[in-house]
Order: C-alpha cells, then structure tokens, then sequence
C-alpha cells in the first residue's frame, strides 16, 4: 500500500500557450529562424532516424497542435493534407490522439509525433527539408505568407 | 469586491487533498463509435447536460447526459454552408434552446439544438476586433478581445452585443503596450450556470459581468504582493510578449497573474504560475483561504485538474491514460488483490477504462 501512496504523488505544473500566426515584422524572422535552427540542431539526427525509408525529397511541416492559431490550422492541413511527400512533426505524445487528429482534418500525410520541443515554443508552424545536418528551403508559414501565398500551390510547385 | 492578499494566505508546499475535498458525483463518460474526445477545453452543464469542447484534437462538441451516456456530437468542420473554420468558443444561454458555436475566421455564429445538435441558423460577425471568447445570457452576448487587434478599431477587452451581433457597449480599452503581442493563451470567462466571471489580458482583477445591465464590476482583487510583476514591467515595451514575462518571473520568482479560475458556490479557485501552477482555493465565506504546489490523495478520483464549476462543486477530468497507468501499475500486480480491495470503488468504476476510452468527470465540493 505504500508503494501506491507514493505513486500517486502528483506534481502541479502548468504549460504557458505562446501562440501567435503574425510575425510583426521584419526584423523579427531572424530570431525566429534562429529557435528553429537551434531546435533542428538538437533534433536532426532523431528526425534522420526516423526518416531513413522515406524519399529523399520528403517535406517536413513542423506544426505543434497546441500552439498554431486555431485561424490557420484548417487551411495549412487542407492545402498539405493529401500530399503524401509531407510528413507532420507533431507533439500530441499519444497514439490515440495522433489518429484523432489525422481523422479530424482527413490527413493522408505520415505523422512523426513526439520529436522534441525541448523547450522551445515554435507556434509558426514552418517547412524545410532535411539532409545530413542540414535543414534548408525553410518555410515559415506565418499569416502574411498565407495571405500571399497558396500552400498548396507552392508545394506542388516544390514537390 | 473581495481582495485576496496572496502573502497573507496559508501556503503548504504539499497538501493532503483528501481533508479538503468531498465527492458529489462520478460520471464515467461514455464512449461509443467515433465520440472519442481529444481534449477538453471547455465544460459547461445546461439542463443537465453536460457539453464539452475539444477546440485541440477534435474541434468538436460532445454533449452528455448526466449519466455519462452520449447524447450527440457537433463535427462539422470545412469550409461549406453550416460548416465551420474552427470553434473559437461556444456557449449555452440560460433559458436558450441553443448551443452557439463560434466561429471567427469563418465569420459566423452557428445556432443548434441543444437538445439534439441540429443545426437551425447562423449569425454573421463582423470581424473588425478578434474575439477571443464568448458567453451569452439571455439575449445578449458578451465577447473577450483577444489584444493583438493592430489596427482593427475596436481594440477592446470586453463588449455587449445584441442578437444580431451588434455592438451594444465596449469595456477597458485594451492598454497600448500589450496591443502588438498576442497573449492567446489567458482565459477569460469563467462561468457557474449564469453568473458569468471575467478577467481581461494581464489583469489582477476578476469581474463579475452582469449582461442585462451592460455592467462590469470587480469581484476578487487578487493582490499577488511579493510575487508581482511590477506594473512598469507588465505595461512597458520591455514585456515583448508571455514570453518575456515568463522569462521576468523565471529570474524573480514572479507570476504573470492568474492562469485560470472557478468559482463554485462558495469557494474561488485560481492557479497562477512561480511558474509551475500554484493552485489556491479562496472559502467566501469564511474568508480563508489556502495555496499549494503539490499534493497528495488516498482518494484516486482527485487526480484530476479542475475543468470547470457546477453550482456547489468543481468539475474535475481524469484522462484515460492516466487512469491506465494507474490500474497497469497498482492494480495488476501482486499485490493486487489488497489494492483492490481498498481502493475498490476506483477499481470497479474504472477497470474497463482503456487508452482509448473518454475521461472521467469528478464533482467535489471543498471545504477549507
């Protein structure tokens, strides 16, 4: 019975929702890409890894579920969801919730779930590619981009 | 108004639960084909029912009856007639045979039964603000602001509205140092049937909104005392967003202000964040109070973190993975048959629970 009595000491904690769409301007994007590629140094050889079947033109779309603007999570995985050259790095850490997800917004695309925060904030969900070390055609899909842009037809222009 | 001085209010690192807490009720929610619910951002009980948004996996409502049986559910999302972008929010009106849903980059308020989750008709928003939340009494709506309205006009906290969705009156001008960052995360209303509690971006200050008055007038001053972060701090260009004020509470051992709050009939609850959540229950009555980092519980069905309020009680969730872990680890083992047998009303109300099973509601009073 003791055992259970530690067990079930629970720690309070909390997560503080940062999130944003809009990067305000210009002089921002650089910090920003700088998180990214400090959290890409630290996660490259896990998302390798994971990615060794896949092709070698495969696009990442790192979107962290808890912190996009609810305004643009439909019309990013609308425009990427049946391209199967897109694979999701999400941060849900349950199964269930994965596949609830994909269901929710008819997503086609493989989810990598689970590849570390550390820490790090990124509410701009963004796009790259990966090879070795490096990371590059980084896209960050903010709400000036998506205003001017179509996702969709960039990515088939790029895939 | 009441003021709640944090330094003067008992602190235990750790408390025992279980002398604070009494259970009023336990509702297994059912869970049946594709009612598999995500996360729950949202409870609220109308006519004993029991709604609950999912705005993060799902973004859908469910609704229950009280016996934990599934009544409906509203999945609608895309971009057709009677289909929405995203639900920002939604409520049931006192009185209202509807369950409004919001939904701000679609434009549009969507009106259901709330007895069956039909769709019957829609109101147009106009988007000149960002809308962060809203509630409805009666016939009037009262919406929160979300602060990074730019250059949009009506960059305030709070406003009335009519059935229509026109703006009747604006409340507390959204401060020009916390215009340019968005602070999504803060919650601000917090509703008990039909007393409906606000509080706008970064402020102390809980207020009690009174619909048919179009008046706004503050409850609880939370007087956070060592902990503060100094106004000079919090309304000057130095604060560039939650961020900075995470990073300013960090170094000082400071809190940004509340994170969440209920109030049942008695008893105010808020956490705010040093900057794991500290969680402070407040008796109105007797005007005591007590603040705790952690806890710990005999009773399994207190695991849960507060959701909601419901007239005398707090409404706690308990995931299934929790309660999975839990069972996988104390009750499977060997020396299971004791555990069982003394934790046997946990055991028997949880041991079909699966991963993939709907949470478990938990009503508490408290008493301090």
């Amino acid at each position: 019975m003791k055992k259970l009595s530690k067990l079930i000491y629970i720690i309070l904690t909390g997560t503080f929702l940062l999130t944003s769409c809009k990067l305000e301007d210009k002089n921002i994007i650089t910090p920003y890409q700088n998180a990214i590629y400090t959290w890409y140094s630290s996660q490259y050889e896990q998302l390798n890894k994971k990615s060794e079947s896949l092709k070698s033109d495969t696009w990442f779309l790192y979107f962290d579920e808890e912190l996009v603007c609810d305004t643009c999570k439909l019309q990013i995985l609308n425009a990427v969801k049946d391209m199967d050259n897109v694979v999701l790095l999400t941060h849900f850490g349950n199964e269930v919730k994965v596949e609830l997800f994909k269901s929710t917004y008819k997503l086609n695309n493989i989810v990598f779930d689970g590849i570390s925060k550390k820490g790090t904030s990124l509410s701009i969900p963004f796009l790259f590619r990966s090879r070795d070390k490096s990371m590059y055609a980084l896209t960050i899909i903010d709400e000036e981009f998506l205003e001017k842009n179509s996702l969709k037809k960039i990515l088939s222009e790029k895939l | 108004m009441v003021i709640i001085e944090i330094d003067n209010i008992h602190y235990k690192r750790e408390v025992i639960l279980d002398s604070l807490f009494r259970t009023s009720r336990i509702i297994i929610l059912e869970t049946s084909g594709d009612n598999l619910i995500g996360s729950y951002d949202k409870l609220m009980i109308s006519d004993n029912i029991i709604y609950i948004l999912d705005k993060k996996v799902t973004q859908a409502i469910y609704a229950f009856n009280f016996d934990g049986s599934f009544r409906f559910k509203i999945a609608r999302l895309g971009e057709g007639p009677g289909e929405y972008r995203e639900i920002r929010d939604f409520t049931v009106a006192s009185g209202s045979d509807h369950l409004e849903l919001m939904d701000f980059p679609g434009g549009q308020i969507l009106k259901f039964d709330k007895l069956s989750g039909e769709l019957e008709a829609d109101v147009r928003l106009k988007k000149n603000t960002y809308y962060a939340a809203f509630e409805k009494i009666g016939n009037q709506y009262i919406t929160a602001h979300a602060n990074n309205c730019g250059l949009l006009e009506d960059c305030f906290n709070l406003s009335f509205h009519d059935h229509d969705f026109e703006m009747l009156s604006t409340h507390f001008p959204i401060h020009t140092d916390l215009l340019k960052n968005n602070y999504r995360g803060e919650f601000h209303f917090s509703r008990n049937e039909n007393q409906i509690l606000y509080k706008e971006v970064l402020n102390d200050t809980i207020y009690k909104v009174d619909p048919i008055d179009q008046q706004v007038s503050a409850a609880f001053a939370i007087d956070f005392g060592k902990y503060k972060i100094p106004d000079t701090f919090k309304y000057s260009r130095k604060n560039s967003g939650l961020e900075s004020l995470i990073k300013y509470g960090q170094l000082n051992q400071a809190t940004w202000g509340i994170h969440d709050f209920y109030q049942s009939s008695n008893v105010l609850f808020i956490r705010f964040p040093l900057p794991n959540l500290r969680t402070l229950y407040f008796d109105l009555k007797s005007a005591k109070g007590i603040s705790f980092d952690r806890y710990k519980t005999n009773n399994l069905f207190y695991l849960g973190d507060p959701i909601s309020a419901h007239q005398d009680d707090f409404i706690s969730q308990i995931p299934a993975e929790t309660i999975v872990g839990i069972l996988k680890n104390n009750f499977y083992t060997k020396d299971s048959i004791a555990v069982r047998e003394y934790y046997k009303e946990f055991f028997d109300k949880t041991k079909h629970i699966k991963n993939d099973s709907n949470s478990i509601l938990v009503f508490y009073e408290v008493k301090i």
